[in-house]
């Protein structure tokens, strides 16, 4: 079992293929995968959604910088 | 995940059953057998009540019969209790096991005195938990955090393919459209949870653009802008979506029809023609009832008078002579006569009349009047008979007539019934109504496919013209935002939000295309081991949008051709290839796995089933038939328990009973 509970390795994959060398966002998806896989069906999202994206996105801003 | 233990108490025929599943050192295998009647399919039962409240695998006999144990009820007294409860003991493999719990309360209400003793259930209450121990701490989940943690377990959208019998999974499975399809490889494979990351952060984003309207009038102008364009291409990329669908499903129906047809194609020519045939011969019946009506009508008026018309045409004959030798007298005017007397002037010469001469005159009118009559009569006489006499005439050429008419309507009578029986014939065996519902049905999904397909070209350009609308949009937003300095924190968020939503996307296609090519590669593999026939299958295929098929060497299309245990197996092997695929660990439980299959392709079955279970739990409940010996010395060996499934001596109730050394 890895640290990332019931994902597959083939989506773990495929999100790393998908963010290239962006590590901030992998860990990010990774996290909101996580998240969705421990909470099937309707649950609370917006909030745990939002929090994520205001601590990572700036951060992300500054590495991407053109 | 896996199941640890199943106690069930008064659930239909188990008044009181544990039973407990410990993994074995090589296979998570158990495997429990019963004779018909024993419960085994009511133990499948007895889990899905458990988790979704429903009985989907219930005999038409057992879903009339209230839940509670007979016996139990049979034996309470007015007034008493009687619960009914089911419970799953889970590991989950990373927390602490969770219980599945379902109970129902019955109030037992008896027959009034002096009727037949009937105790009758009457449910009271129901109550569905799922509890989570942690050092002697319980938690208690109801409403939507117990269904939660079901669809965390076995999500009910596919729980067909976790707890199912074959015959059920073959149904299920015929019946699935390639939207259903796609929706088992999408959960089993948990695509769809980048699916909710996408959708999620899609909204997020959405959001935070709005917040961006206030900064400025441009700004506001721009977004409203963009999210109409992205509502546009949304409902255009679903449209278009539909279409195919419904072009899927339209071909596949109409594959079906045509392949059912086929080979009994011209049956449906010989019913056309039949029906023809049968048409005419009505019409020939018809007309020949007239013509047989006609020829009575002809003998009935004219029948009588043909047999007197030489004696007729002699009459006529001699009237005429008469006539014409002046023995008829001539029909000379009786007015002349009465006018002559009362000038007492002759009217044919104009002389006077002597006394003589009335007299003579007088005697002539006399026998005028006797000899007018006679010679009226004899010539209205003359001309009634020569009618007579020519119809009479006429009669024999009609009845000629019509008896040929007749003769002819009987040849092609006789005809026509011998071209029906001959197609009678050829349409011995066939069930012709069949066919005319199967050409009609062809005919339908044809005119769906073709009127899909066009409306498909519409939707293209409309998705295109939707997909340009939107990129300007985008540009034309980025653009405002870049300049607009106020949205600082929010241009960061929201650009952050559509790289997340690209990046999904992206691994979403990605591993769409690569988890149907697994599932198709592990379908084809698996099928090739169970089925029997290796040179007539060569591989299953799944298609972009999900229709299933399955060719032969030369590539052509066969999914029309399986037979009932062929398609069994067909749907077996998806199963277990997505299984496989998915790495979705919650067990299966399969009843009765090899009923339809037979010799050794049942020791194949049970080789397949016997390699699942080395990476997940596997139950399979089987009737002694089916545990034959090739079965049992596949599978006894790796399989971690083996019971029986027996009735006890009143045959009320069910119990197990080990069997672990196979017998």
């Amino acid at each position: 079992m890895t640290d990332d509970g019931e994902l597959r390795r083939e989506t773990l994959e495929a999100v790393r293929s998908a963010c290239a060398s962006d590590e901030t966002l992998r860990k990010f998806l990774v996290d909101l995968l996580c998240e969705e896989a421990e909470h099937p069906g309707n649950w609370r999202w917006k909030e745990p959604y939002t929090q994520r994206i205001a601590e990572t996105a700036t951060e992300w801003a500054k590495q991407n910088e053109d | 995940m896996r199941i640890e233990q199943i106690s069930i108490a008064n659930y239909r025929q188990y008044e009181e059953v544990e039973i407990e599943f410990p993994p074995g050192d090589a296979a998570d295998l158990h495997l429990l057998i019963g004779e018909n009647g024993t419960g085994k399919t009511n133990l499948v039962n007895a889990i899905t009540w458990c988790l979704y409240g429903d009985e989907p695998h219930l005999s038409r006999a057992s879903s009339a019969v209230a839940r509670p144990n007979t016996g139990v009820v049979d034996a309470a007294s007015d007034g008493d209790r009687v619960s009914v409860r089911v419970e799953l003991v889970v590991d989950t493999g990373r927390e602490s096991p969770l219980t599945f719990r379902r109970e129902e309360t019955y109030r037992i209400s008896c027959g009034e005195e002096g009727q037949p003793n009937l105790n009758v259930p009457v449910l009271e209450g129901t109550e569905f938990v799922v509890i989570r121990r942690e050092e002697g701490d319980a938690e208690f989940l109801d409403g939507e955090e117990a269904e939660a943690q079901v669809e965390r377990f076995v999500p009910k959208g596919i729980r067909d393919f976790f707890l199912f019998d074959s015959e059920r999974l073959d149904q299920y499975f015929r019946e699935a459209t390639a939207q259903s399809i796609r929706h088992a490889i999408f959960e089993l494979s948990r695509i769809d949870l980048l699916e909710r990351v996408s959708k999620h952060l899609d909204t997020i984003c959405t959001e935070f653009r709005r917040k961006t309207r206030k900064e400025s009038p441009q700004l506001e102008e721009a977004e409203r802008e963009l999210e109409e364009a992205e509502k546009r291409r949304k409902e255009a990329v679903s449209r278009v979506g539909t279409c195919r669908g419904e072009i899927t499903t339209a071909r596949q129906k109409f594959e079906e029809c045509r392949k059912e047809l086929e080979g009994i194609e011209h049956a449906s020519e010989l019913e056309r023609r039949r029906g023809e045939v049968e048409a005419t011969i009505g019409r020939k019946r018809q007309a020949r009832e007239e013509k047989a009506q006609q020829k009575a009508g002809l003998l009935l008026e004219h029948g009588v008078l043909a047999g007197f018309l030489p004696s007729v045409e002699r009459l006529v004959r001699s009237i005429r002579d008469k006539r014409d030798s002046h023995e008829i007298p001539p029909a000379i005017a009786v007015s002349a006569l009465e006018e002559s007397l009362a000038q007492a002037i002759c009217e044919l010469c104009g002389q006077p009349l002597s006394v003589e001469a009335q007299n003579r005159v007088r005697s002539l009118q006399e026998q005028m009047e006797i000899s007018a009559e006679v010679s009226l009569a004899l010539l209205s006489m003359e001309g009634y008979l020569s009618q007579v006499s020519e119809r009479a005439a006429g009669f024999e050429d009609d009845m000629r007539r019509a008896a040929e008419d007749l003769r002819d309507l009987d040849t092609d009578l006789t005809e026509l019934q011998s071209e029906l029986a001959e197609i009678d014939r050829k349409l011995v065996g066939m069930d012709t109504a069949r066919v005319r519902e199967l050409v009609r049905q062809r005919g339908k999904f044809d005119n769906m496919h073709n009127d899909a397909q066009q409306r498909l070209g519409q939707f293209q350009v409309q998705q295109r013209l939707a997909d340009e609308r939107l990129e300007k949009a985008k540009e034309a937003y980025e653009s405002e935002l870049k300049r607009t300095k106020k949205v600082g924190t929010l241009r960061d968020q929201i650009a952050f939000c559509q790289r997340a939503v690209g990046a999904v996307d992206e691994a979403k296609q990605g591993l769409m295309a690569s988890t149907r090519s697994d599932i198709q590669a592990g379908t084809t593999r698996i099928f090739r081991d169970l089925t029997w026939k290796q040179h007539t299958f060569e591989r299953v295929w799944i298609d972009e949008d999900y229709s299933l098929g399955i060719v032969d060497p030369e590539g052509r299309e066969r999914l029309g051709d399986l037979s009932a245990a062929e398609r069994q197996l067909l749907a077996l092997s998806f199963t277990l290839s997505l299984h496989e695929v998915s790495g979705f660990s919650s067990p299966i439980l399969v009843d009765t796995p090899v009923a339809r299959v037979t010799g050794d392709n049942r020791k194949r079955f049970a080789q397949v089933l016997g390699r699942l279970s080395e990476g997940k739990q596997v139950v399979l409940i089987l009737t002694p038939d089916e545990y034959s010996p090739d079965v049992r010395e596949c599978l006894a060996p790796m399989a971690a328990t083996v019971r029986r499934l027996a009735l006890d001596e009143h045959e009320r109730s069910t119990r197990l009973v080990s069997m672990r050394d196979g017998n």
